[in-house]
Order: structure tokens, then C-alpha cells, then sequence
């Protein structure tokens, strides 16, 4: 596992992909700061900060996943896993632990952020620090869905592509749970079959809307940039991450026993 | 020591292997022959774990495949097909990752890469990157990584496929100095190859073993004729019979005809040497020889010799 992780995490600096993905972030996030600083009333707000390059995981995520899984499969080096001595379990878990250190270095500009916002005496409060969990935990979600569209396919492209729309799916939850709320109330309001009164199809309404966020990761994890702490939107992320690497590694596993 | 026994393979309605069996003793070097798409590849696989088969049995060492497939896979050196090289590292790196992946102790790990890079002679490039290499010495760093680890099997599919002759020998001398003190199956479909290495041959065609047999008794059988080609300008027919009636002679086969030339095989007993009397009677009746050649036996010889129903 570790042998796995190692490689992964190296390779990521043998190409260009870690390299332009800190870039990319290091950008973002230098915007941000810039444009607290130099607002009409400066005010750093790292947890803000960290909010904002939250909603650029739906780029980032699928560069850094895409390879994982299908360029191994198209270069025909996974024949190497599949025939040492341990389970692919292990090169799963190698593979993931190599994305979220990605992820976790990415950071590496917020932290120099940190460190001149303490050094202009400004407050780094627990909120920072929760944010900093939320991105953790939500990024290792992600990453775990764009393991896994990787895993199913030898195109990187396709699999970028799919994670991509995948994560743009969980980042429009709360705008797709509107709508579909919005349908069915209008729906049930047309054609009133059971005697409905108005008050009980709007709380239809409300219930299928918040029974469909409850799923939003991104709301869920959004209590931390408050500096709120709970461990739910934790046990939420982690446990949906564990699951989606538990389906890539049956997914590996069916290539033995595939008839194609 | 590999056992195998009655390997069945479907790749969807396809029956890729129907019922494969034999054993490997220890310090053996097996032949695995077959036209292309014939299975090979596809035991190979299985054997190494990488696929798993549909039903039969596979055991490594005494470790079955499925049910212990750590201990088994550790006893194993795969050479694919197709090398699994990282082209972005370099031969000391990609080694060294497969080292670790192999579980090699830590302190015997430096050692153990230098020594199998000095045996398979790529010492000199061990910091070029793979990308740079070329065909043979990425096959060898292919070899080099079934090595790590010691595994006491070695499974190498078409090790020499890709390779000029002269990288051809060198690998062929390789694996000859493997096989004192590893157990090797060793794929191919050349004749020739597997005559000059192995102690065993098993020949596989679509998917069944047509052929068993240690490498002495299996060239025996087919050095019992010798194949002759002739061109020459003549009529098939009047030539055949003329031909036919040499002592010695067992066949006479038409190969092709294009515009007044035939193009003629001629199956004699190895006993006699019949090249003089072909010539004489050729030239006796008139007929010019254009082509006069002894020509191999070929796999397809031994195909049709080993199934053609004994007389």
C-alpha cells in the first residue's frame, strides 16, 4: 500500500498534473485574499477563503483522478497489481491516500495566507480550521467518485468527464431538490386526487426538498466555515467515501472474472 | 512445481480454454506452443492469477491461486505479453517500486536489484527513464522485474517477441541460465526457440492440448520427413507422377500456379536422401528448375502431424 502510494504521489510531480493543479489552486486563492485585503473595509476571512476554492473541486477533482485507474489499465500495467502478492485493496487505498495528499498540499497557499494574516496580527479562529476539515473530508468524497469512474473505463477523458458531471450533480443538489419540490407540488395542485388541502402539499414539498438536500455534501459541510463543529457531515463524507472505494475495488476485482 | 488442471475459460459465448491439465515439475523448462489465439496467453494469465478461470485449478508450489492467492503470487515472476513498464520512471525506480510491492526486506532490497540488473545486463541504463529505451532492453527490464522477489516460478509469455536475432540469443542464453535455479513456462510460437531451451513441450491449439511430450521425442516425430520445395515450369499432373514414382518419396503437394510456374512441395522419408533423384527426374523430362530449397518443418507441420489420425 504504501509502495502504491509513494509511486502515485510521485508520479503526480513527474508529469505536469501536481504542478498545474497547486498552480491552479495557489491562483484561485491568491485572488481571493488579494480581494479581501484590498476591500473597502479588509477583512481576512480564511474560512471564506477556503469556501470559495471548495467550488473548484469540479475542475480539479477529475485532473487529479482521472489517471488513477485507467491509464495503468490503457498502458496494461495493471497486470503488475493484479499479480503481487496482496489484495488490490491495498492499491486502492494507496491510490486514494496519494489524491487527498494532493489535495491536502494544494492547500499550501492558504497556509502561507495563514501565516501573514497571525504576522499582521489577524486572528486565524477555529472556523479556519474547520474549514479546513469540511474541504478535507468533502475532497476525499470527490476524489473517491473520480477513483471510481476511473476505474470503470480505459479513457482518461471519459472518466474526467463523467466525475465531472458527477460532481457538478452534488454541487447543484440544492437547485435540482428545488425544482423537483417545485414539480411535484404543481403537479399534486393540478391534479388533486386525494383532497389534499394546500398547507399539506406544500409540506410535501418541503419534505421531498429536504429529503433530497440532506444529501447535499456541500450544505452539509458548510457548518464548519461557521465554526460550527459536527461530527455527522464527517461520519456522512467519510462513510460515502469508503463506499465508493469498497465499488471501485469490486469494480477492479470483475476484470478477473469478466467474460469480455 | 506448477499443477493445472482442467482450466475452462469463456470469454462470453467463446471457449477460450476447455479443459487445460499439466504439471510443471521443479527445475523444468516447459515450452507453452500454439498458433495466435490459441489460449496462451490466456493460461498465462490465470496461472499468474491475473484472471481468473472459469472453472479448474490452479496451484502454485502447493498454494492454490484462489484460496491462497498471497502465498501463491509470491512464488511467481510474470513477464506479460506486453512488459508492465511506468515509462516515466526510471529502470532503478520502477524496480525498486516493484521491490517494495513484492514485500522484498528493506536491508537485502539495494542488493538484490543490483545483482538482478547485473545478470540480465542493464546495469548501464538503470537511471535512463523507461520511455527511452529501446524494445530489448525494455524487455529485459520486463525479466528483471519477474526476478525480484526470487520467486521460485517464472512465467514469461513471448519473451523474445519484438527483439533483432542477436537479442533473440541473448535472451534465449538468459533464460537457459535461469532455468538452474527456477521452474519456467516459457510461451511461443516459434518452433525453433523452443526446441534449443526447453526440456518439455505441451502445444495448445484453440484452447486443447493437441501435444505433450519431453523436446527429444517431439523433434523425433518430426524429423521423420523432410520437405522439399521445387519451382519449376511444368504441368502438375505429368511432374506429380513422375515424382511420386522416386523411392522415398511420400507426398507431393501443389503449393501454387501462376502462369506456366508451379510452385511444388515434395514430403520425403529423412532416411533417404532423395535431392538427387528429384533433380534428375525433373531435368530428365525437360523441365526447368527454377527453385530448388529444403525448407523447415513449421508449427502448422507439427499441427497437422500431431493431429492428423495416425496411420
Amino acid at each position: 500500500m504504501l509502495a502504491v502510494f509513494k509511486r502515485e504521489f510521485l508520479s503526480y510531480f513527474r508529469t505536469p498534473v501536481g504542478w498545474v493543479a497547486i498552480s491552479i489552486l495557489g491562483a484561485l486563492s491568491g485572488y481571493c485574499f488579494i480581494t479581501m485585503l484590498t476591500a473597502s473595509t479588509p477583512y481576512v476571512n480564511i474560512a471564506l477563503e477556503i469556501n470559495y476554492l471548495r467550488s473548484f473541486f469540479i475542475v480539479l477533482i477529475p485532473i487529479i483522478t482521472m489517471r488513477l485507474f485507467s491509464e495503468e489499465k490503457k498502458n496494461g500495467t495493471d497486470v503488475l497489481l493484479y499479480t503481487m502478492p496482496f489484495s488490490m485493496k491495498n492499491a486502492v487505498i494507496g491510490k486514494f491516500l496519494a489524491a487527498i495528499a494532493l489535495q491536502a498540499i494544494m492547500l499550501i497557499s492558504v497556509f502561507f495566507h495563514m501565516i501573514i494574516t497571525v504576522i499582521c496580527s489577524g486572528s486565524i479562529n477555529s472556523a479556519s480550521w474547520g474549514a479546513i476539515l469540511g474541504y478535507l473530508v468533502l475532497a476525499a468524497l470527490f476524489i473517491s467518485i473520480g477513483m471510481l469512474t476511473s476505474a470503470l473505463t480505459e479513457n482518461q477523458i471519459m472518466s474526467a468527464v463523467v466525475s465531472f458531471v458527477l460532481i457538478l450533480f452534488l454541487q447543484m443538489m440544492s437547485t435540482i431538490s428545488d425544482s423537483i419540490a417545485n414539480v411535484v407540488t404543481s403537479l399534486m395542485r393540478i391534479a388533486n386526487i386525494f383532497g389534499l388541502s394546500d398547507s399539506t402539499i406544500f409540506n410535501i414539498g418541503e419534505s421531498i426538498r429536504s429529503g433530497i438536500t440532506w444529501f447535499d455534501p456541500y450544505s452539509k459541510t458548510s457548518c464548519y466555515t461557521s465554526g460550527v463543529f459536527k461530527v455527522a457531515p464527517i461520519v456522512y463524507c467519510l462513510s460515502f467515501t469508503a463506499l465508493f472505494m469498497y465499488i471501485t475495488f469490486r469494480v477492479l476485482e470483475k476484470k478477473r472474472w469478466s467474460q469480455n | 512445481m506448477i499443477e493445472i488442471s482442467n482450466l475452462v475459460k469463456f470469454y462470453g459465448d467463446k471457449k477460450a480454454l476447455s479443459g487445460i491439465s499439466f504439471t510443471v515439475n521443479k527445475g523444468e523448462i516447459l515450452g507453452f506452443l500454439g498458433p495466435n489465439g490459441a489460449g496462451k496467453s490466456t493460461t498465462m494469465n490465470i496461472i499468474t492469477g491475473f484472471l481468473s478461470a472459469t472453472s479448474g485449478r490452479v496451484t502454485i508450489n502447493g498454494y492454490d491461486i484462489l484460496e491462497d492467492p498471497e502465498n501463491a503470487k509470491r512464488n511467481i515472476g510474470y513477464l506479460p505479453e506486453l512488459p508492465p513498464l511506468f515509462l516515466d520512471m526510471t529502470v532503478l525506480e520502477y524496480l525498486t517500486y516493484v521491490a517494495e510491492l513484492k514485500c522484498v526486506p528493506k536491508d537485502i532490497r539495494k542488493k538484490q536489484i543490483s545483482d538482478i540488473m547485473k545478470m540480465v545486463h542493464i546495469g548501464n541504463v538503470s537511471g535512463r527513464l523507461i520511455h527511452n529505451l529501446s524494445k530489448g532492453y525494455r524487455q529485459r527490464v520486463g525479466i528483471a522485474q519477474a526476478l525480484i522477489g526470487n520467486p521460485e516460478v517464472l512465467v514469461l509469455d513471448e519473451p523474445t517477441v519484438g527483439l533483432d536475432p542477436n537479442q533473440v540469443i541473448e535472451m534465449r542464453k538468459l533464460i537457459t541460465s535461469l532455468s538452474k535455479t527456477h521452474t519456467i513456462i516459457f510461451s511461443s510460437h516459434i518452433l525453433s526457440e523452443v526446441q534449443a531451451i526447453c526440456d518439455r513441450v505441451v502445444i495448445i491449439n484453440n484452447g486443447r492440448i493437441v501435444a505433450d511430450a519431453p523436446t527429444m521425442e517431439m523433434t523425433a516425430r518430426l524429423e521423420g520427413n523432410s520437405h522439399y520445395l521445387v519451382t519449376v515450369e511444368a504441368p502438375f499432373d505429368a511432374l506429380q507422377m513422375q515424382l511420386r514414382a522416386i523411392p522415398g518419396v511420400k507426398s507431393v503437394n501443389m503449393l501454387s500456379e501462376r502462369s506456366g510456374l508451379l510452385q511444388i512441395e515434395v514430403v520425403a522419408d529423412s532416411e533417404m536422401d532423395v535431392r538427387k533423384s528429384i533433380y534428375y527426374t525433373i531435368s530428365r523430362s525437360g523441365y526447368p528448375i527454377l527453385e530448388f530449397r529444403s525448407t523447415a518443418a513449421t508449427l502448422e507441420d507439427i499441427f497437422t502431424s500431431i493431429t492428423a489420425p495416425k496411420k
